[in-house]
This record gives C-alpha cells, sequence and structure tokens, in this order.
C-alpha cells in the first residue's frame, strides 16, 4: 500500500531564507511552497504574527511542514478521518478528507488501521481555523527505514540553528561521521591538505602548488599529490593552473 | 498520548531518573517479563506491560518511565527497520538536550 502523496523532498526548507526577504508576488509564492522538516513540538507552538502570513517558531517560517510520528489514533468523522501523531515532543492532529467518489470512510479506515502503532513521515501545509492548528492537504507515508527518523531530526536541527545566526564551526563539521586514517592530532591527512588549501586559496589565485603542501605537512610531493587527487574526486578542491596546483571549492 | 518523552540512549539513563523516555535499541535478552535492550550500554527494561510481538536480536524504540534503579518499565515498544544506524542516533541523543526548543 502506498500512502505517500509525492512530497518526498527533504531540502525544501533550506531554500526558506534566501527567499523570504523578496517582495515580488512570484518569489513569494516560493517560499510559500517551501517545506520545512520540524518536529510537533514546533508546530504546536508556532505563532502567525499575520493573519493568514506564514508561522514562526524561533525565528523559522513554517508553511509548508513535514514531520515524523508514531501513528496512535484514527477517528471516523463521516467525512473525514481525524489521525492522531506522536513524536514524543507533543501530538497532532490531522484531518485526511474522504473523497465519496473513490472511496468509502470505513474503507480508509481499514487502510490505515493497519499502520497504527508505526512510525509515519508527514507532510501538508500548516494552516489556522479559529485558532487551532491544522495540518492541510496531509500525506501520510509508512517509514520502512527508521534512519530517516535520525536524518529528520538532524535537518530540524540544523534549520533552526541556522534560524538563530548560529554558524556551525568546521571543525565539528564532519562530527557524524568518522573520518578515514585520522592521525594523533585527530584529523586526517585529507582534512590538513584541505585546511592548508582553504588557508592560502584566497592570496594564491593561481593555486596552492602541491610542494607548499608537503613540506608544511613533512610529507612526500607524491603524497601531497595523492590526497590532492582523493579531495578533487569528493569535490572539496579543484585543480587551479594545472595539477601541480589546487584551489579549494 | 498527550505526555512528551525525552529521546536518550543508555549513557542517558542517570540523568533522567523519575522521567518517560524514549530509547532506541537492539534487544540483547528477553524472558517474557524483562529484558535487556543495547543503546550505547545495557538499559534494563520491563516488559509485564507490554503484548508486542518482541524478538532478541531485532532492533526496537521503547517509551517507558526510568525507575530509581535505572531499569526502564516500558509501555509501549515499536519496530526499528535492522539497518538501524546507532551511531548517529547516539550523536542525535546528544544534539537533543541541546535544543529544547524543538524537543
Amino acid at each position: 500500500m502506498d500512502y505517500s502523496g509525492g512530497f518526498d523532498n527533504y531540502e525544501g526548507g533550506y531554500n526558506n531564507e534566501d527567499t523570504s526577504f523578496q517582495n515580488d508576488s512570484s518569489q513569494r509564492q516560493q517560499t510559500r511552497s517551501s517545506l520545512t522538516p520540524v518536529t510537533i513540538k514546533q508546530i504546536n507552538e508556532s505563532t502567525q504574527p499575520y493573519p493568514d502570513g506564514d508561522f514562526q517558531i524561533n525565528k523559522v517560517n513554517l508553511n509548508m511542514v513535514s514531520f515524523i510520528g508514531i501513528f496512535r489514533k484514527i477517528e471516523d468523522r463521516k467525512s473525514a478521518l481525524n489521525i492522531t501523531l506522536e513524536d514524543g515532543t507533543g501530538a497532532i492532529t490531522v484531518r485526511k478528507w474522504v473523497d465519496d467518489s473513490q472511496t468509502s470512510a470505513a474503507e480508509e479506515m481499514a487502510k490505515y488501521e493497519s499502520i497504527k502503532g508505526k512510525y509515519v513521515y508527514c507532510t501538508g501545509a500548516l494552516k489556522s481555523f479559529s485558532d487551532n492548528k491544522s495540518i492541510q492537504n496531509a500525506t501520510i507515508k509508512v517509514i520502512e527505514d527508521h534512519n530517516e527518523i535520525t536524518y529528520h531530526y538532524l535537518q530540524a536541527i540544523s534549520i533552526h540553528i541556522k534560524a538563530q545566526g548560529i554558524t556551525i564551526p568546521k571543525d565539528s563539521k564532519n562530527d557524524l561521521f568518522v573520518n578515514e586514517g585520522a592521525s594523533q592530532s585527530g584529523k586526517s591527512m585529507d582534512d590538513m591538505v584541505l585546511e592548508i588549501i582553504r588557508n592560502n586559496s584566497a592570496t594564491m589565485s593561481e593555486g596552492v602548488p602541491v610542494q607548499l603542501i608537503s613540506q608544511n605537512l613533512n610529507i612526500t610531493d607524491n603524497q601531497a599529490q595523492e590526497r590532492c587527487i582523493a579531495l578533487v574526486e569528493t569535490g572539496k578542491i579543484y585543480a587551479a593552473y594545472d595539477d601541480q596546483a589546487y584551489l579549494a571549492v | 498520548m498527550d505526555t512528551t518523552d525525552t529521546r536518550i540512549d543508555g549513557t542517558l539513563l542517570q540523568s533522567n531518573q523519575g522521567k518517560i523516555v524514549r530509547i532506541v535499541g537492539k534487544l540483547d535478552t528477553f524472558d517474557g517479563n524483562s529484558g535487556i535492550l543495547q543503546s550505547n550500554g545495557n538499559v534494563a527494561l520491563d516488559l509485564s506491560n507490554v503484548d508486542s510481538n518482541i524478538e532478541v536480536n531485532k532492533n526496537f524504540e521503547i517509551i517507558g518511565r526510568v525507575t530509581e534503579g535505572l531499569k526502564v518499565v516500558v509501555f509501549s515498544v515499536t519496530d526499528i527497520s535492522d539497518n538501524f544506524n546507532f551511531d548517529n542516533y547516539y550523536k542525535l541523543c546528544k544534539f537533543i538536550n541541546q535544543v529544547p526548543e524543538l524537543f
């Protein structure tokens, strides 16, 4: 059974801040359709500064939202089903309208009954009716790979932190990943090569020479060249004038 | 389910005594009423209130209350897929503490 409705794009939320300063109506439309990953607590605590405007929570604009929760309860309201999702930070009721020409409320109930107690990924537009928040045009998809839960929360945290104007220090960028061949100082050779290229890119417009890297790190030119090629392959640097000098992306 | 809980791993049991928590881990042992969940350390579970299908060596998310003896009395169990990356999860548990605005 497929409950997805085509909102599998997780990246939408990142574009929020860039476009929200534009007053042009077409640009505003774009902002309004971006999808922001959030926790249910953020939805419940968000406020709407202007009627019919975007909701806001801690400087993050919310319009289309995505969240993750356990499917806890379903109620038959004849023309619609009220589905309660909960993620530990709060609970929210999502209304799914029943299209009588296609299916019946009982049929839809049976379909959703089977996903009770499972994790689902939900997207929709955040709206407010007489002070009650609701999720319109909701799509509900069962999560098969539960790493999605971790990734969703990490994305929500990332967007929240960026909206507060806090920049993530470069060193902690790779926190989640194990560095290959980490040296005693905790940095891998690749990281150290990259650091030298980054530090010198601004002043050496024709590229940071391989010889400079090898001298700095006390390694042979060939070793430095090998590291540079590896960094080119991962897209972090590129060859400048020739393959003896590199610039950081 | 109007109550909220904190997502943790085994290392954060001590600081969440008496609270309702949510832990993802791999079930190491299970004898009908109790079990051990591995989640960055061993978590002793009281599973006498749970009637879900529970299997050893599978991943589960449990919701329960941490007792004074650091045993978790489980209210609810949810299946988690076999490919779950626990290293990422342990990192997430550390970050969650730092953003109370979200969790």
